[in-house]
């Protein structure tokens, strides 16, 4: 996020004005792990740095190394909670707050952390990622059943046409759900999920896909036949990385490729033993175990039965 | 004829692809950026259905905006609002609008036939093909008490009501019914429908006799298609969700919502026994009377039920859990 200059100074007011020096330094150790106030201002570690030196570095710093809204939020949970049953009233927080707003960010009461607002931009890292960042993802990936067979039948303009439609219902359904698509290729997919309850979103957004499809091969498809995808959901560690072929070769990546390429049959999703344990009872009890018995992997698909 | 959409995001390639989908080849589009608003409404609105886009701002903006549009000749004007964001979309036509598109219609649905529907409810097109000499319905707000009008009738309700009592108890079934309630009103307006009687056990829904908007059994189907996410984003609920839907066409004496307790009409009494004893859970029930309603995309999913009270019926086939 960039962080104007008067935005940095309302920080850097709020900070001096709400804490101790002694908890400036803590705070700066929690927003970025590591942190020296004492060698950053040159005083020695025996020597209390003067609380406005104090800010103005720690505020500096973090704006380089895109901490800033980490920062922000801590501040926001030292107002709400205090720190080990002392409160702290950070004064001067709103101004924080509005200069945030009006670089296009909502803040999510949900999560208490702020969110790139949708209305404005959708980017790939939220709008808050730092490449080499490790974080737990969840990841939704797709794959048109037998692409190749609907190009070459019913030839590359009408299969496009298809393509974009699956590509905007796609769309659709991760961003709703908070998530982003990380990758479109000519014939899948793959959406990643980090805030809330990301495997349940990811999972959410799977199963609404294929709804979505049910009814686009009634209503809207001109193929003649069903546009069917595979469809897979896997959660696991990743470091960040803003290049696609860093992220393709990642352990958690590769695994949620493989469930869907290997173990996942047309026109359903799947899900890992690692998402299972972490979706409510009502949105598990949808998913079924794979005819193929040497598959661990769960599955939904939309069946029709009887009046 | 032309259609002019202020979008706020005017290169976002969904709404492009709705709208190219949507266009009857004597209609013009053209998707302008909402910040251009006030500098080029002048030029572009006369003589226009325009649209503007509710998630680029607040309802009363949008409110104010539009009442700018209404004074342009040969003007009218509805809201698109995608994500459901407008809180009241009827307040759309209570200032004068004559259309809204909300998130159901925007998935699907929005297609030529409706193109025409809207240009024609707002002065701008002729009658669509089909409407015959009949007039098109006045909307809600300009019948008179008494009135006889033939309607759609949809009884909707939650479905498994008992099992829901067992597992979350009177309190919090009580305050589902309600919630329920209230998610109907932006479902029906969607289809130009109103929530016109509020029950505990169901909710009887009043849409025009022919589609404005989406079509009604499409989204109820859609509805129950949905149940598990609706279940679980929209009701926040830990325990599985389905709906029972139920629908007939036919005549009624008009009342206003809230004055309806007198009312005697066969049809109305027919469509509650119909919603409230042969309605299944998971299905869509349609009377002969309001066969026409199906789709023909989904026909292939509707088989005949046997009869009830003496008249034929037709059922959707049920997913399976």
């Amino acid at each position: 996020m960039k962080v104007k200059t008067p935005l940095a100074i309302a920080a850097k007011k709020c900070l001096h004005e709400s804490l101790p020096p002694e908890m400036i330094s803590r705070l700066a150790l929690e927003v970025v792990p590591g942190y020296d106030l004492s060698s950053k201002t040159g005083f020695p570690a025996t020597m209390p740095v003067p609380a406005q030196l104090a800010v103005s570095h720690l505020v500096d710093d973090v704006i380089a190394k895109g901490r800033f809204l980490v920062l922000a939020e801590r501040l926001a949970a030292l107002d709400r909670e205090g720190f080990m049953g002392r409160a702290y009233r950070i004064t001067g927080l709103r101004e924080v707050f509005r200069g945030i707003f009006a670089e296009g960010y909502l803040w999510d009461e949900e999560t208490q952390l702020f969110m790139e607002d949708p209305k404005t931009r959708r980017t790939p890292d939220w709008g808050r990622l730092l490449e080499g960042e490790e974080h737990r993802f969840s990841f939704l990936r797709i794959d048109i059943v037998k692409n190749s067979r609907l190009v070459h039948i019913h030839g590359e303009t009408a299969a496009r046409e298809a393509y974009d439609d699956l590509r905007n219902i796609f769309a659709r359904v991760v961003e709703l759900r908070g998530g982003r698509v990380w990758r479109w290729e000519g014939d899948g997919a793959l959406a990643a999920f980090l805030f809330g309850h990301s495997t349940t979103s990811a999972v959410l957004a799977g199963m609404a896909l294929l709804h979505e499809l049910f009814l686009y091969d009634r209503l809207h498809n001109s193929l003649g036949e069903p546009l069917r995808v595979r469809a897979a959901v896997h959660t696991g560690p990743l470091r960040y990385s803003p290049e696609i072929g860093d992220v393709l070769k990642q352990e958690t990546v590769q695994e949620v490729l493989d469930a869907e390429g290997h173990w996942t049959p047309p026109g359903a999703l799947t899900i890992t033993p690692a998402v299972a344990p972490t979706l409510d009872r009502v949105i598990l009890g949808r998913f079924k175990p794979s005819l193929d018995p040497s598959s661990r992997l769960l599955a939904y698909e939309v069946r029709i039965g009887t009046p | 004829m032309r259609i002019v959409f202020f979008a706020a995001d005017p290169d976002d390639r969904r709404l492009g692809s709705v709208l190219s989908r949507a266009r009857p080849r004597e209609v013009e589009f053209e998707i302008l950026p909402l910040a251009s608003f006030s500098r080029s409404y002048k030029k572009k609105a006369p003589g226009a259905l325009v649209y503007l886009d509710a998630s680029g701002m607040d309802e009363v903006r949008l409110l104010e905006c539009g009442a700018r549009l209404g004074e342009l000749p040969g003007c009218a004007w509805g809201a698109f609002d995608r994500g459901g964001e407008l809180p009241d979309p009827a307040a759309v036509f209570r200032a004068g609008g004559k259309d809204y598109l909300g998130p159901a219609l925007m998935k699907g649905g929005f297609e030529p036939s409706r193109v025409a529907a809207a240009l024609a409810f707002a002065g701008l097109g002729p009658a669509p093909a089909g409407a015959g000499t009949e007039s098109a319905f006045p909307g809600w707000t300009s019948l008179n008490e008494g009135d006889t009008i033939d309607v759609r009738f949809c009884y909707a309700a939650l479905g498994a009501q008992r099992e829901l009592l067992e597992q979350i108890g009177e309190k919090r079934l009580y305050a589902l019914r309600e919630s329920f309630n209230d998610f109907l009103s932006p479902w029906a307006a969607e289809g130009g429908g109103i929530v016109w009687i509020r029950e505990a056990a169901g909710s009887l829904v009043l849409f025009p006799p022919k589609d404005e908007g989406m079509n009604p059994v499409l989204a109820a189907f859609r509805l129950i298609l949905d149940r598990a996410i609706v279940g679980y984003e929209v009701f926040n609920l830990e325990i599985p969700l389905t709906f029972r839907f139920a629908f007939h066409a036919g005549r009624t004496p008009w009342r206003r919502i809230g004055a309806t307790g007198t009312i005697v009409a066969e049809d109305v009494n027919f469509v509650f026994h119909l919603g409230g004893k042969a309605a299944q859970d998971g299905s869509v029930l349609v009377s002969k009377a309001a066969a026409d309603s199906v789709p023909a995309c989904l026909k292939d999913l509707f088989v005949e039920a046997g009869d009830y009270e003496g008249r034929s019926l037709l059922a959707s086939r049920r997913f399976k859990d």
